[in-house]
């Protein structure tokens, strides 16, 4: 009688794991393309700052290597389904962890100086008016340059862009779903 | 799409509440060069960033705009922080006297949403101790 409700309780299980499964997977990506997207947005000149984003779950962080060189993508864990459907209602943390993000993400003022090779990316010319990363008067032959432009990050966390992206990608799993 | 129009229902609000000030503190827009890096005089930086256009929605109008605005005061170094937060309340109350205009049948429809900050910042170089807030912005464009 035991093992019948013991075998019942796995069927069980298994059935929920499967009905959670494109939304977990679904979260995973958009959590996943929004690192990509901050990537591409965001500035790149030894690519350091690109290879440093972290996603974390309640139980588990993957995180960038930190490299220099082109953004690598970078692959969320996978919640369990007790994190999916249980607290913390905050399922993933995107965080970039290099050492000078602040300045990246137009937060704080700085001092520049050229590193000795050129960006990774597209740059910009001007000349800097504060201390902050982004902040150029933009002009072809000035002393200064960004690869993104002054609060891009702020522009995509409030602009609606994060919002667009975890729709989209939801859906994407959801499309997959036979009922 | 009226960007112009958006623009300006932000600017202008705030542009009147430093203008109103004594002394008057300046406020410097997108790609305007604000005053020479090396100066001690307080400022007001404003800039306002377009993130979605014409997103679909479930209402037909479709001509809106989200983004952010972002507001930093630079005021002298080295003298607390009190003169900063005066000045960053003055951008606050112009923000949320933006959410209290009622909706006509045209002109621009604006709302900010929870505005974050403020933060503070101040590096050994520059002379300026920097104070920031940012929101974000659903703009509606009426005809």
């Amino acid at each position: 009688m035991a093992r019948r409700r013991n075998d019942f309780m796995r069927l069980a299980k298994n059935i929920e794991a499967g009905f959670l499964a494109p939304f977990i997977v679904g979260v995973a990506r958009s959590a996943e393309n929004i690192v990509l997207q901050l990537q591409e947005q965001g500035p790149a000149w030894s690519g350091q700052f690109s290879n440093s984003w972290e996603i974390a779950s309640a139980s588990k962080v993957s995180t960038g290597t930190g490299a220099s060189g082109e953004a690598q993508r970078l692959k969320a864990p996978i919640l369990t389904v007790d994190e999916f459907k249980f607290k913390p209602e905050i399922k993933y943390y995107i965080a970039n962890k290099a050492p000078h993000a602040d300045v990246a993400l137009d937060l704080v003022e700085s001092n520049y100086r050229y590193p000795g090779y050129e960006p990774i990316k597209k740059a910009e010319r001007g000349q800097r008016v504060s201390g902050l990363r982004g902040d150029l008067a933009v002009n072809p032959t000035g002393p200064n340059r960004r690869t993104a432009p002054l609060d891009w990050y702020t522009t995509y966390l409030r602009g609606g862009a994060i919002d667009k992206t975890i729709s989209l990608y939801m859906d994407q799993s959801l499309r997959n779903v036979k009922l | 799409m009226n960007y112009q129009a958006i623009r300006a229902a932000v600017e202008n609000p705030l542009l009147t509440a430093f203008g109103a000030l004594v002394p008057a503190v300046p406020v410097y827009f997108d790609n305007i060069t604000a005053v020479p890096p090396n100066t001690t005089t307080e400022y007001v930086r404003v800039n306002v960033t377009f993130g979605i256009t014409n997103e679909p929605t479930l209402t037909s109008s479709v001509d809106n705009a989200r983004g952010a605005i972002i507001i930093r005061i630079f005021t002298e170094k080295g003298r607390g922080p009190a003169r900063n937060q005066t000045l960053l309340t003055t951008a606050v109350s112009a923000l949320e006297t933006l959410n209290d205009t009622a909706k006509t049948t045209s002109g621009v429809f604006f709302r900010v949403g929870e505005i974050n900050g403020p933060t503070f910042s101040a590096t050994e170089d520059a002379p300026h101790f920097v104070g920031r807030i940012d929101t974000s912005y659903v703009a509606t464009v009426l005809s």
